[in-house]
């Protein structure tokens, strides 16, 4: 009886002394959510307006003769909003705020949040986020890619890391702009290829990284992977 | 200018005398001073926010440190991380809100700053003297961990990427040393900023020279001849064929698994999995996790071993049923809240670490009340080591890199097998190669600074092995 009223106590008063702290937490929590998804809202925006080349404004600012550019977050919803039509999957189980925060949802099996460039009446591209588990050279942490295809659904336009957790200076070199522009132009069929020790030649060969070919690999049968599932979903859906 | 001597003098004083991460010999909060240090706003991030949490949870446990002192040691830890938690997860909140792409990097870092052992340290020596002085305290040993983050920073950024603060301060043709970004070059750096460093504050009068023949040493010698005529246990050949049979068993489940389809799939994903928990990403050469016990514990190869056994049991066990845990109680309850509340509510999101300490918090007392109970023996040899076991960064770590992100319940187990796995075996290795004396060292606090370096040579090694492509 002695030891049960001793926990009693102790689980008592632990209760009674983080119930300040917690009230705070959820305080903070309410305050910063907004903003933090938001910052994603525009990455992933960001993201989608730089592959399909569209312009936005980019505000500039000098303090001490260092140049910031830093981009309007503003004219980037407007423009997104104006330009990208997004075709969100029909149960729409995707919740917004969840992509700002820790967890990543149960993704629904079919269909997946499309953006679709439409320009003068005409197709341009169609992109899509794709995060998965185990590739790359960090294979228990997830990688997220925007990937984005001409209407042919065959080439790519080009991909854009928006999360990953490789080490950086070596595998987080695949962020750098020198890695992800090879991709513009590549054939997806029959499948992409890294290449290393010789100069990538073919329609679908790109260079990897010095020093990461994991990494490299990764994102190759990633993306592979990925377009599998793609067409798959997509079957006989053309535009 | 001698007046400004004097002040530099007493500046590098007040910040490296007792400096937990470059002088003292302990090697607490070398987790995250070596993780982070790759670049120099992870590190100014970093400071803050162990200066913040400690700050704040300190002021929050004070009033009640009658109440927390009377009862237990695991009682005090358990309620200390909880506050710290949630001090954490606030301090990480802002951080995700205002600088959105430092906190990106070091996100699992933050969270870790609960077990933080400098943290858990001060606020618990800081319980038991005058508020503004434990104040004081705090806050020196705050600012001298992130002093020496700064200090790290400024060596390993500049190498590794040519820039401080994104901007860049050496030329392009000059090379980049790679390895100085890597997890090698964390070991690499703090063991030669221990070294060098070391002359200079001896010189600066900052430091003192400890009496040279250290207790440690002495010990270790006087141990030396007891070890030698213990006897030899002898394998008898039972054994031996048992063991053959078993490896052979072993290996051809593993061949002949494919011939089951579901338990293929399993083993298809499983597999990759833990290699990489055990090998290729290991939660000490490569995540930089679990310094302070491995540094202490790797001076006996037999605390080592029980140390790892125990570490074993704990990680595997706590993290499956913090999986269960996350999954039953706070999305069930977050799905059931929103239905009802006008706001979004996403529990797992706030409460999530708070969580975690507690299911650990109460695994390990109820392990520990159960193996006194049942096992008297068990609990004589480990029972020290659980109560540890508490404030193990890589317990956290195991359930915080992996359940936040999705990961499924045997994919989550068979990770956190494999980092427990991963501990024992550097744990050993590395109580294995202290034990060998290759360098003789002359002091405690040089002898700390060899096991980083021979941490760093292992992590070398275990980056190579990484880059091997199997599957």
């Amino acid at each position: 009886m002695e030891e049960f009223k001793k926990i009693i106590l102790r689980v008592a008063s632990i209760l009674l002394i983080t119930f300040l702290p917690c009230a705070g937490l959820i305080m903070v929590y309410f305050y910063t959510t907004p903003r933090i998804a938001e910052y994603y809202d525009v990455k992933e925006k960001r993201a989608v307006l730089d592959i399909f080349n569209i312009p936005y404004r980019v505000k500039k600012s000098s303090i001490m003769g260092f140049q910031f550019k830093s981009p309007d977050k503003k004219d980037i919803k407007e423009v997104f909003k104006k330009n990208i039509t997004v075709e969100e999957p029909a149960p729409a189980t995707w919740d917004v705020l969840s992509a700002g925060t820790q967890t990543v949802q149960e993704k629904p099996e079919i269909g997946k949040k499309m953006f679709k460039y439409v320009k003068d009446g005409k197709m341009q591209g169609v992109g899509f986020v794709e995060s998965k588990m185990g590739y790359g050279y960090n294979k228990s942490s997830t990688m997220s890619l925007f990937i984005c295809v001409e209407p042919d659904l065959e080439t790519l336009k080009g991909i854009e890391v928006l999360d990953h957790s490789e080490t950086p200076g070596l595998g987080g070199r695949i962020t750098e702009e020198q890695f992800k522009k090879q991709f513009a132009g590549k054939k997806l069929k029959p499948k992409i290829l890294v290449v290393k020790g010789r100069k990538a030649e073919g329609a679908n060969e790109v260079d990897a990284i010095t020093g990461a070919t994991n990494t490299s690999k990764g994102i190759e049968s990633f993306l592979n992977d990925a377009m599998n599932e793609f067409w798959k979903v997509q079957g006989d859906i053309k535009w | 200018m001698v007046g400004l001597k004097r002040n530099i003098r007493k500046l590098s004083k007040y910040f490296m005398r007792d400096n937990l991460i470059l002088t003292a010999g302990a090697g607490l909060g070398f987790c995250s001073s070596l993780a982070v240090t790759n670049k120099l706003e992870n590190s100014l991030t970093m400071g803050i926010g162990v200066t913040l949490v400690t700050a704040g949870s300190f002021c929050m446990v004070y009033p009640f440190r009658r109440l927390i002192s009377t009862a237990g040691t695991h009682h005090k830890i358990s309620l200390l991380m909880i506050i710290v938690s949630v001090f954490v997860a606030i301090f990480g909140f802002f951080a995700q809100a205002f600088v959105p792409e430092v906190t990106a990097n070091i996100k699992a870092y933050i969270d870790l700053i609960t077990t933080n052992c400098i943290v858990l340290a001060v606020i618990s020596e800081g319980l038991t003297v005058d508020f503004w002085e434990a104040q004081k305290k705090i806050l020196k040993a705050c600012l001298g961990y992130s002093a020496a983050l700064i200090l790290l920073a400024l060596f390993r950024e500049p190498l590794g990427f040519g820039t401080i603060m994104g901007f860049s301060v050496s030329s392009d043709s000059f090379p980049r040393v790679v390895l100085m970004v890597t997890p090698v070059g964390g070991f690499f750096a703090l063991a030669a900023f221990r070294l060098l460093l070391r002359p200079f504050l001896l010189k600066a009068g900052i430091v003192f020279q400890e009496p040279s023949s250290c207790e440690c040493a002495a010990s270790a010698n006087c141990k030396t001849p007891v070890v030698a005529s213990r006897q030899k246990k002898k394998i008898s050949k039972l054994s031996l064929i048992t063991i053959g049979l078993g490896f052979c068993l072993f290996i051809s489940l593993v061949i002949h698994v494919q011939t089951i389809s579901s338990l293929h799939a399993y083993f298809l994903i499983l597999c990759p999995v833990l290699l990489n928990a055990l090998f290729f990403d290991g939660i000490v050469l490569s995540k930089l996790l679990g310094m302070c016990p491995l540094i202490n514990k790797s001076r006996q190869i037999d605390a080592a071993w029980k140390m790892g056994v125990a570490v074993i049991i704990v990680t595997t066990l706590s993290t499956a049923l913090n999986w269960l845990v996350y999954h039953a109680i706070l999305v069930k309850c977050s799905d059931f809240l929103s239905k009802y509340s006008p706001l979004p509510v996403r529990l797992e999101n706030i409460f999530y670490l708070t969580v975690f300490i507690v299911t650990i918090a109460v695994f390990v007392q109820i392990l520990s009340v159960l193996l006194r109970r049942f096992a008297r023996n068990v609990y004589e040899e480990m029972g020290q080591f659980l109560e540890l076991i508490t404030v193990n960064c890589i317990v956290l770590a195991s359930a915080t890199f992996t359940i936040p992100t999705g990961a499924k319940f045997l994919v989550t187990t068979v990770t956190a097998f494999g980092y427990g796995l991963h501990w024992m075996m550097v744990v050993v290795w590395l109580a294995l190669l202290r034990r060998q004396r290759l360098f003789v060292p002359t002091t405690a606090w040089d002898e700390d600074t060899i096991a980083i370096l021979l941490l760093g040579i292992m992590a070398a090694i275990f980056t190579g092995i990484g880059m091997i492509h199997i599957f």
